[in-house]
């Protein structure tokens, strides 16, 4: 067999070559395919040249143009030392941005209340040792390992009593205050989620004893122990006049126990005496309700009202609402206002005792003003001064104007009558009140939510 | 020297082949002045001793030849774009080179030497695989395109075949690939298999017994599995499978990448054992025997050239069914698309 000889036989070379080269077009291709797929012999001829031909024939797949350095390129080569500093100051640039305008929400801590089914009795047992109880252990552990017994010791005298100025703490032992009530809630141990550096504050107790500022006495009332006035229900005052006062309150006679030493960090809820810290959100727990503590000065303590809008019997929206101690006020759109006193499960409505409608509610409506007896606060009226505050007297306790707070029970609207409520610059209204602003800008006071004088 | 066409000279009779008369008239107004010019300067066909009215005529034989690459019919020399395109589809230097020897011309043969001396040799050495067989096989074929052998009288040349669609250095190659592989199957005596008469020898010729008769049946599912598959799948399967080439082998003959012909192997291996499985099955045997009778994977044809001799029959069996396969004449199919 020839090529020449045979030319039709077979392709010739020159197409053989041609599909070596990838020179032939597809409808010439396709032939020479078919061929070489039963031909042994122009297989043969076809690898052959390929391999002999070695790279200088290159597949078609592989011949592709090399890439032309744009101009885009080559700027960017030059600054390419630069341009990854840049790109990493742009992110952070951009992330900072991104916090600014997205900034986090207040610290807006939720304090979901832990046994609703254990309300706490007030008279059930001595307030110190039921301000202790109502501390959960955790933190009791912790006072009493970072505080020394309160000097003096329970004083036998029934209306007499010290209270120990609670200095302003020091910012080393807030920071470990704040580290432990962190790792506290972390764990799960702490029944309330608060602002870390806000229960800090609160647990906060002077290292060493601080010599008493003031000391007032009042009548013995039955139920009521001494306190510190809770920043809690001030909502009004100032950061800078946060500085908790010092107040000594008298033991309840009926319960026959001295007064003991009063902690600096205790809140009184309904004449009982519970710390700031443990016991007055505590006993709040003991409420069903979910209140919110608001945004606070870091020196401060927390404010209450309603973490969610409560349903209201009007059906219609909450637009402001105040809690003080187990009372929950709500004014809904409408201007109608609700009272309730079992933690928001049954609300009532309030008879509007103004004219117009109320458009926000909060309590307390004053600072500086303390429950005590009103021996104390004669007393102690040159001890404490500052709150130039003053209400009408309504009654004839001008000076000593009777306001507990609100009671536990909810039928007891009625203060208790030997409670005192004084304020601690000078005589005054009552503290712990719901204050209420009507449309017509005219301010409403209330001890209990139900009943209301115009201020 | 700056060629300028002379439409008053005859077409010159020393190179190649000369234009018919009928196409004289049609030459002269044929191609345009500026596009002989650049086919000039393009071609270097000075260095290759050709005349102007030369190069114009051997210009105008190859586009007459193919009509300027349009439709038999057409009017070419009515559109110089088309002669343009035409011309740069075209190796035109090596071709115009080529032609230029094969008329003869000493000058041409001297810039051919210098050019493909050194790469023809080592293409001979390249192709046998040794350099004593390359150098013979270079000189024979130096000797052929001289144009010592003679055709009815004529002396003949073989680089009149080239049309300039492929270098001439790859037509060289594969032109001493034809020889080699020519001398080789003459020398070993070994008979063509697509020539061989009994090629086509069906299965029921052969000897009866058990395991001959499911081999038969095997080989008949294989040739008609075969036929239904494509061209090139034939050809992957002959090249992978019959001539023991490379991937990278067939990727570059084909020109596609390498992953691309493993990747059609197997999916037409896969394919092709399922039609046999299936035809063997519709012939009577069940799934297993049909397993047993594919001996699992087509890659034990290779594997039976080791056997005995009554497998390596059955093997050469099956590989002439591959065979089978072979068209027609290559001519028939091309149709009267070659010059």
């Amino acid at each position: 067999m020839h090529p020449m000889t045979q030319p039709d036989l077979h392709p010739d070379a020159d197409t053989l070559n041609a599909f070596v080269e990838h020179a032939l077009s597809a409808p010439e291709r396709g032939p020479v395919i078919t061929h070489m797929a039963g031909c042994k012999r122009c297989r043969e001829i076809v690898y052959l040249a390929q391999a002999a031909a070695g790279p200088e024939v290159t597949p078609a797949f592989a011949v592709q143009p090399e890439p032309r350095p744009r101009r885009f390129s080559a700027v960017f080569a030059r600054w390419r030392v630069a341009l990854v500093p840049a790109a990493a100051l742009a992110s952070v640039g951009a992330i900072v941005l991104w916090v600014q305008l997205h900034p986090a929400p207040g610290r807006m801590e939720t304090a979901k209340l832990a046994s609703p089914s254990a309300p706490h009795s007030p008279q059930a047992a001595p307030p110190g040792v039921d301000s202790e109880l109502a501390i959960p252990p955790r933190i009791r552990q912790d006072r009493a390992a970072a505080t020394p017994p309160l000097s003096p010791p329970p004083q036998p005298e029934p209306r007499r009593g010290h209270a120990a100025k609670k200095p302003a703490p020091p910012a080393a032992e807030i920071n470990q205050l704040t580290a432990a009530t962190l790792s506290e809630q972390r764990r799960g141990e702490s029944p309330i989620h608060l602002d870390a550096r806000s229960a800090a504050m609160a647990r906060y107790v002077p290292s060493q004893p601080v010599p008493p500022r003031a000391v007032v006495t009042s009548t013995p009332p039955p139920a009521l122990t001494p306190f510190e006035a809770s920043p809690l229900a001030d909502p009004l005052r100032s950061a800078s006049e946060r500085k908790p006062k010092t107040v000594e309150g008298l033991p309840s006679p009926a319960s026959g126990a001295a007064p003991g030493p009063i902690p600096g960090n205790a809140v009184a809820l309904h004449g009982q005496l519970a710390p700031i810290a443990a016991g007055g959100p505590a006993q709040m727990a003991a409420q069903p309700a979910q209140l919110e503590l608001a945004p606070q000065a870091t020196n401060g303590f927390a404010l209450m009202r309603l973490a969610r809008r409560a349903k209201l019997p009007s059906g219609l929206n909450t637009v402001s609402s105040a809690a003080l101690l187990n009372r929950l006020l709500a004014v809904d759109s409408a201007g109608s206002v609700f009272l309730s006193q079992d933690g928001g499960k049954r609300w009532e409505m309030v008879k509007p005792q103004w004219s117009g409608k109320a458009i926000t509610v909060h309590a307390p409506a004053q600072n500086g003003h303390q429950l005590l007896t009103g021996t104390a606060a004669r007393e102690d009226s040159t001890a404490v001064s500052g709150n130039s505050q003053k209400a009408p007297a309504e009654d004839g306790s001008a000076v000593n104007a009777p306001a507990p707070p609100p009671p536990a029970d909810a039928n007891a609207a009625s203060p208790p009558e030997n409670a005192t409520l004084i304020s601690t610059a000078a005589p005054g209204p009552p503290t712990l009140l719901f204050k209420l602003v009507t449309d017509r800008r005219e301010v409403w006071v209330s001890l209990d939510g139900k009943v209301w004088r115009k201020q | 020297m700056e060629y300028l066409p002379n439409v008053e000279i005859l077409p010159s009779q020393t190179v190649g082949t000369a234009i018919p008369a009928e196409l004289a008239p049609a030459a002269q107004s044929a191609i345009s002045p500026a596009l002989l010019a650049e086919l000039w300067r393009m071609c270097d066909a000075d260095s290759c001793g050709l005349t102007h009215p030369e190069f114009e005529q051997m210009v105008l034989r190859i586009g007459m030849a193919q009509n300027f690459g349009l439709a038999a019919g057409l009017a070419a020399e009515a559109m110089p774009a088309q002669q343009s395109v035409f011309f740069a589809g075209l190796r035109m230097a090596d071709l115009v080179l080529a032609r230029a020897c094969a008329g003869g011309s000493e000058r041409a043969w001297e810039r051919f030497i210098t050019l493909y001396r050194e790469p023809l040799l080592r293409a001979g050495i390249a192709i046998t695989g040794n350099e004593t067989l390359g150098r013979e096989l270079a000189d024979a074929l130096y000797a052929e395109l001289y144009g010592l052998t003679l055709r009815d009288g004529e002396r003949r040349c073989p680089l009149d075949s080239y049309s300039g669609r492929g270098s001439l250095i790859g037509w060289l190659r594969t032109t001493l690939a034809q020889r080699h592989v020519d001398r080789h199957r003459r020398t070993h005596r070994e008979q063509p298999l697509d020539e061989s008469g009994d090629c086509a020898a069906t299965p029921e010729e052969a000897a009866p017994g058990p395991d001959h008769q499911a081999v038969s049946l095997l080989a008949q599912v294989v040739h008609e599995a075969l036929g239904k598959e494509g061209p090139e799948e034939k050809l992957l399967l002959a090249s992978y499978y019959l001539d023991g080439r490379k991937l990278h082998e067939i990727a570059a003959v084909l020109g596609v990448h390498e992953a691309t012909v493993s990747r059609k192997l197997k999916r037409v291996t896969s394919a092709l054992r399922k039609q046999i499985v299936r035809g063997l099955e519709r012939k009577g045997m069940n799934r297993r025997q049909a397993e047993e009778a594919l001996s699992t994977d087509p890659r034990d044809l290779t594997a039976a050239e080791h056997r005995d001799g009554a497998a390596d029959r059955e093997y050469l069996r099956l590989k002439e069914l591959l065979q089978s396969s072979t068209p027609g004449p290559f001519k028939e199919q091309t149709g009267s698309t070659r010059s």
